[in-house]
């Protein structure tokens, strides 16, 4: 696979505190062979400055996708989609939640506040490559996207 | 009342007269197992039978002509004639236990609790009282055990509901410790296994050094599934669904699609027989086959293979069995096999967590029936349990 065309790489905002869980992902990323500009908050509040190019996010380019985990702290990934999707410069923004929580409370709540996918972090890392190539390429080679 | 003379005062069809005349009256009266005695419009007793004389502590005869007021506890005689004269002024027959509570007194003067019923009757052409009286001592010992009783049995029922809302609360909070522990225990394994992948298939790593992190690798696997199955485990009460008909054929289908690799690897051969419905949670009852089924395939022989599942409609439920072919279970481990974490085989073995069948047991407990395994005289055993019949036809 060849993702995406190298004019434009994917830009990938991951919202996700855990360092370990961010530094597989990145390396899962390039695996999956997505020739992305990566970009990364560790939380719902820094998130939404990221958005609203606040403070030392003035330069942030609008993502292409939102990679956002649930449990965080200050802001969890619940609340701060709820803001995204509150905001009208923001709404169209496709979030992907990607977490460890199976619960299908989560899976339902997050649905309805607007996430355009679900995806549990599987324990292989193997799969995990797997699931993300399957993910890119649905997001950057087959449907598309708002501009 | 037997023996009672009638209860209209109008009706002439007794002659109270022949109390005492007539040995035939006479010898009823003195056969019923109640106090009964007539007394004038004077208040004074004319009549008793034996039995009155009995329950007073006064010979018969010593009755007769005395005020009906001897009978009466003495805080209560002042009043007594007053009461009498305004009965007569409207003689109507008063059944038994109607009204207040009554006391009698007996010769000794200790007082009891008694029942009277209260009948005009004619006697020579003038009213006449009859009174029927019924020692209750016994009966009222009897409600005041009951009441004492009743009383224990509601102190007990609210300490077991109070002990029941404990343990309830203590099982969710070991529950969700469950849950959180596990589910917080897969973040950072999940980190080592991504890591030790990525290091695995670097390329410089020399043989012996590979050899080792393939066992870190499956050691890690095995760590996850253990952490996974705990999780089912703990979420099979908090993830319960209210109970349903449940058709069980499209529920094997499902199951015999998860276990496709396993199967197609083992070479098994599952066939099903009649599945009757059964009310109950669909998921929880997918996991149970699932379970099973998946057993069935794993404690497999040299032979592939072949497993059987039934679902008979026996009288107050529905009897599921999964049959099979495979090693079999030794008796003396037939109870053991459903507790967590009891394992019968080394990993090399078999390789297992000893979470499936406890999870088995926990979801037809759920389902109010048991589970047992029966070996079978030509190799292979049977994994059997009761489940709920269906209500009503599944749609």
């Amino acid at each position: 696979m060849n993702l995406p065309h190298s004019l434009n790489p994917a830009r990938i905002l991951v919202v996700d505190d855990n360092e370990d869980d961010v530094h597989l992902l990145r390396e899962a990323v390039l695996l999956a062979g997505l020739e992305a500009e990566w970009h990364h908050t560790s939380n719902g509040v820094e998130c939404l400055r990221f958005l609203h190019k606040e403070e030392a996010y003035s330069l942030a380019p609008a993502p292409d996708l939102i990679l956002l985990d649930l449990n965080m702290p200050v802001m969890d990934g619940r609340e701060a989609l709820e803001q995204i999707m509150e905001d009208e410069s923001l709404r169209h923004l496709p979030v992907v939640v990607l977490t460890t929580s199976s619960s299908p409370h989560d899976i339902r709540n997050m649905y309805s506040l607007g996430a355009r996918s679900y995806l549990v972090k599987p324990i292989d890392f193997g799969a995990f490559v797997v699931h993300l190539k399957v993910l890119f390429a649905y997001w950057f080679e087959t449907v598309e996207r708002p501009s | 009342m037997l023996g009672c003379p009638s209860v209209d005062p109008h009706s002439k069809q007794v002659r109270p007269e022949a109390w005492g005349d007539d040995p035939f009256t006479e010898s009823i009266l003195e056969a019923v197992p109640t106090a009964l005695l007539l007394v004038d419009r004077a208040g004074r007793i004319q009549r008793v039978n034996e039995l009155t004389g009995r329950l007073f502590g006064w010979p018969r005869e010593k009755l007769l002509g005395q005020a009906v007021e001897v009978l009466v506890p003495a805080g209560l005689r002042e009043q007594h004639p007053g009461q009498r004269d305004r009965y007569l002024a409207q003689p109507v027959a008063r059944a038994m236990g109607s009204g207040r509570e009554l006391f009698g007194q007996h010769r000794d003067g200790s007082e009891f609790p008694v029942e009277i019923g209260l009948n005009p009757v004619l006697s020579g052409g003038n009213v006449h009282v009859l009174a029927a009286i019924v020692d209750i001592t016994e009966r009222k010992r009897l409600e005041a055990n009951l009441v004492a009783h009743t009383h224990e049995l509601e102190q007990r029922g609210a300490e077991l509901e109070r002990s029941n809302e404990a343990l309830e609360r203590s099982n969710v909070e070991l529950q969700q410790f469950a849950y959180v522990a596990s589910h917080d225990l897969l973040s950072p394994l999940r980190a080592i296994s991504g890591f030790v992948q990525l290091i695995q298939h670097s390329a410089d790593l020399d043989p012996s050094n590979k050899e080792r992190m393939a066992r870190v690798v499956s050691g890690v696997s095995r760590l996850g599934t253990l952490i996974k199955d705990l999780l089912d485990y703990s979420r099979l009460d908090t993830r319960a669904r209210p109970f349903e008909t449940v058709k069980l054929e499209p529920v094997l289908r499902q199951v015999l699609e998860l276990l496709e690799v396993q199967i197609e690897e083992s070479g098994a051969q599952i066939t099903h027989g009649a599945l009757a419905d059964v009310e109950g949670d669909a998921a929880q009852l997918r996991q149970l086959l699932h379970n099973l089924i998946e057993n069935a395939i794993k404690y497999r022989g040299d032979v592939p293979p072949e497993i059987r599942v039934e679902a008979r409609e026996e009288k107050d439920c529905v009897r599921l069995a999964v049959v099979d072919n495979g090693i079999g279970v030794d008796a003396a481990q037939a109870e053991k096999i459903f507790e967590i974490f009891r394992r019968l085989h080394t990993q090399q073995q078999y390789p297992g967590t000893g979470i499936g069948l406890a999870v088995c047991r926990r979801v037809v407990t759920r389902h109010a029936g048991r589970i047992w395994v029966e070996s079978l005289p030509g190799g292979g055993c049977q994994f059997l349990c009761t489940l709920p019949r269906a209500e009503r036809a599944a749609p």
